[in-house]
């Protein structure tokens, strides 16, 4: 099954990038393809320069390591990216810049779309 | 058969709108301060199931007996996520 989640909110800010981490997880542990789409503020999540102090969890690095270890698909919007000073040289390893013509594509091609709204 | 996601307290409305819309057939799960809404009334009110998510209802201070609510994990979840085409966030 593909299954797409959404995330709108500022990582640390809410729980949501959190929320979204922990169902793709358990989703890509049963077997199932899961893509990630990094909206509006929700893009500082694939920033390799955030550095959360060491009793943090470090979402930016969770992130990168589901894209390597269990096959996360991970794409940000690319114009929010640009709003907030985000370059692709500063993104996490695996993700990829992306748009609306590409969410709406992951959500017709997706068996099941979440999202978390703002 | 909708998955009814709800990740406000009682304090937001639109999630007070979202769960009178819960049809039979469809399920509601409680997330992050969405939980809160296992201490209100309006929850025996509601048409279908309704569960909270384990880690975030212990990390609001409930104790698991301490409300009449079923408790899930995000494997639970996911099986939610399954069986329920439609989705309301």
């Amino acid at each position: 099954m593909k299954i797409a989640i959404q995330v709108m909110t500022p990582p640390y800010s809410y729980q949501d990038m959190d929320s979204a981490i922990k169902i793709a997880e358990a989703a890509l542990n049963k077997g199932h393809e899961v893509a990630i789409f990094l909206f509006a503020d929700a893009v500082n999540a694939a920033n390799s320069r955030v550095k959360p102090i060491r009793i943090d969890r470090n979402i930016p690095k969770k992130l990168e390591e589901l894209i390597k270890e269990k096959g996360l698909r991970v794409d940000i919007c690319g114009l929010c990216m640009e709003y907030r000073g985000l370059t692709e040289e500063a993104i996490i390893e695996g993700a990829r810049p992306s748009g609306l013509p590409e969410l709406a594509k992951l959500i017709a091609e997706s068996d099941r779309f979440l999202s978390f709204p703002a | 058969m909708a998955l009814i996601l709800i990740k406000y307290g009682p304090d937001h409305p639109a999630e007070g709108v979202k769960l009178s819309s819960a049809r039979e057939g469809d399920c509601a799960v409680l997330v992050q301060n969405g939980v809160y809404w296992a201490a209100c009334d309006a929850l025996k009110d509601a048409k279908c199931p309704v569960y909270a998510i384990k880690d975030d209802f212990l990390a609001r201070g409930y104790e698991e007996e301490q409300l009449d609510i079923e408790l899930i994990d995000y494997d639970a979840l996911v099986e939610l996520i399954e069986r329920n085409e439609g989705f309301l966030g």
